[in-house]
């Protein structure tokens, strides 16, 4: 997928998320329709941001992401599969020997596990960009 | 891997920036690449080298060590 059409992704995902939380606010559920259109927003500003900077780059012949990029973000990945295996596993095992009671749905248990990976993965980019 | 890009920088009159735009790299890599903390790829590594009309073994100085 090149940079256009993986930004052209983005917009639809966003639009199609803050469809998705007018859908959620019409339904009654106001709060999570709320929540969902002012993440889409403050997502899409962020990523306008980057946008914007790298264009800015591009336009003085710089590069923004290169080999080096790949190189740290491969190794991120690694790092933040190892943590995140010998995080749930130890939450699996805890949980088999001590039996607690959670009550929690499962898309709210998939949404902590997605949010824990995805901070594993930018703590270790931004320690292996610091190191390396 | 040890390398010679400051003291080749030097010789050419260039800035990490120069550098990187010529390279085709972010003045990140650059800096990386001189403190000996990243190791190109052999595609960087032979831009380098064209870029200072030398080759590959006489920018970067591989030691047994670095195995």
């Amino acid at each position: 997928m090149n940079i256009k059409n993986s930004r052209s992704a983005f917009y639809l995902t966003v639009i199609l998320l803050i469809a998705l939380g007018v859908y959620m606010i019409t339904r009654g559920d106001s709060g999570m329709g709320t929540g969902l259109i002012a993440g889409a927003i403050g997502v899409f500003t962020a990523k306008l941001i980057q946008f914007k900077k790298m264009s800015k780059l591009e336009s003085e012949g710089k590069v923004a992401y290169d080999e080096r990029s790949l190189y740290l973000s491969s190794k991120a990945a690694l790092a933040a599969i190892r943590i995140y295996v010998l995080v749930l596993a130890s939450l699996v095992l805890a949980g088999s020997v001590f039996d607690p009671v959670w009550s929690l749905t499962p898309w709210d248990l998939i949404g902590f596990l997605l949010a824990l990976l995805v901070f594993l993965w930018l703590g270790f980019y931004y320690y292996y960009n610091k190191v390396e | 891997m040890q390398n010679r890009l400051i003291e080749l920088r030097g010789v050419h009159s260039m800035t990490q920036e120069d550098l990187a735009i010529k390279a085709g790299v972010s003045r990140q890599t650059i800096i990386s690449l001189e403190k000996g903390k990243y190791n190109p790829s052999l595609q960087l590594a032979h831009k380098l080298a064209i870029i200072f009309g030398l080759n590959i073994e006489d920018i970067f100085i591989f030691e047994e060590d670095d195995d």
